[in-house]
């Protein structure tokens, strides 16, 4: 019984994950925002004169 | 000419530019700093483990999904260990075993999305080191400005990919400024453009003017005629808005959009690109050149109406 159990813990852990990966797939963040987040962490204290 | 001999001939080295500024970023394995200058060794603790960021959030998120993989054995494992008879154990691990399949598979579908989400994650949870990173570059390239200037360029053009202020931008002007400048260089200016007048960016855009007019687009022209009346203050600044008004002859659509600042500096203009703005006006008498056709009519009279370059144009009659 506890096999099973162990079983059916790692079923919902699988599917957890699967849906984690697709909900991240889902809302994904493309290159440019990153580089304009980077961008904007270097330069946003520096001096805009 | 004297100003001219004092500067240094230099073989800058090619800048490659990425897509993202990012992708210039590297990072240490071992002790996590980050440098956009270095080849494979780590600027801070001297190791050869420096690595792109791109190559890093990669690993991470290969090692996340992998413990993903490691927890789902364990759980499959811990099953088959506590099976009660044979037939369980064959069924817990076939189980396992299709369970694991299917992660795996929609791991490696969902790598590259995951590899992004890690770089961002990166940047998100290292900001100090990557500014602190970005400092100690930028220091380690101003100790080359007395020693070796061309060197300290080519770091700070490096740096400046990712640090956008006019205090970099004036650095490396300066230098450039030190250095005597080729056609065959590869060099920028839209990138060093700042805000305010500078007398060594304007004095850059007038060498740029003579010898890769190509550079100097909109954005140029703008800052010369916001600053038009302090140029023409300072030492050259006639010549220098000379050549940059020929410099806007190249295209139909910059002396179409500057035509009141061609206007001003057409008499001054070289023969040749006085040529080529004539032929242009010639050639579309029917653009809205405002007042520039007629200073072009009129200089054409005064200078070149018996020259015979402008003599196979002007055949066809001086009606514009």
């Amino acid at each position: 019984m506890f096999a099973y159990a162990c079983i059916g813990i790692l079923f919902l852990f699988v599917i957890v994950k699967c849906i984690q990966y697709g909900w991240h797939r889902k809302k994904s963040l493309d290159p440019e925002t990153i580089d304009k987040a980077l961008l904007g962490m270097l330069n946003s204290e520096r001096d805009k004169a | 000419m004297s100003k001219k001999n004092s500067k240094t001939p230099v073989y800058l080295k090619p800048f490659h530019k990425t897509k993202y500024s990012y992708e210039k970023l590297k990072v240490c394995k071992k002790c996590h700093a980050f440098s956009i200058l270095g080849d494979k060794t780590c600027p801070d603790c001297g190791k050869p483990d420096l690595i792109p960021v791109e190559e890093q959030a990669a690993r991470n998120a290969k090692h996340s999904m992998h413990t993903a993989v490691l927890i789902a054995v364990c759980i499959g494992l811990l099953s088959i260990f506590l099976s009660n008879s044979f037939l369980q154990m064959a069924l817990c691990g076939i189980v396992t075993i299709v369970l694991i399949g299917v992660l795996w598979i929609v791991q490696r579908n969902v790598l590259d999305t995951e590899s992004i989400r890690a770089l961002d994650k990166l940047f998100y949870a290292n900001q100090k080191n990557v500014q602190d990173g970005i400092i100690e570059d930028y220091k380690a390239a101003i100790d080359n400005w007395d020693t070796d200037k061309q060197r300290c360029y080519e770091m700070l053009r490096e740096i400046g990919t990712l640090l956008h202020n006019d205090m970099m931008r004036l650095r490396q002007l300066t230098l450039l400024q030190t250095f005597l400048l080729r056609k065959d260089m590869d060099l920028e200016l839209e990138p060093l453009l700042v805000r305010k007048y500078e007398p060594v960016l304007v004095d850059y855009i007038g060498e740029l003017a003579k010898i890769k007019r190509d550079l100097i687009k909109d954005r140029t022209f703008q800052y010369i005629m916001a600053f038009e009346p302090e140029i023409m203050g300072q030492e050259q600044g006639l010549d220098i808005l000379t050549a940059v008004a020929g410099a806007a002859v190249r295209m139909k659509h910059y002396v179409r959009s500057y035509a009141g600042f061609v206007r001003r500096y057409a008499y001054n203009l070289p023969k040749d690109r006085f040529l080529r703005l004539y032929q242009m006006i010639e050639q579309y008498p029917n653009e809205d050149w405002g007042r520039l056709s007629e200073e072009v009519m009129r200089i054409y009279t005064e200078k070149y109406q018996w020259d015979p370059d402008f003599q196979q144009k002007s055949q066809r009659g001086h009606s514009i």
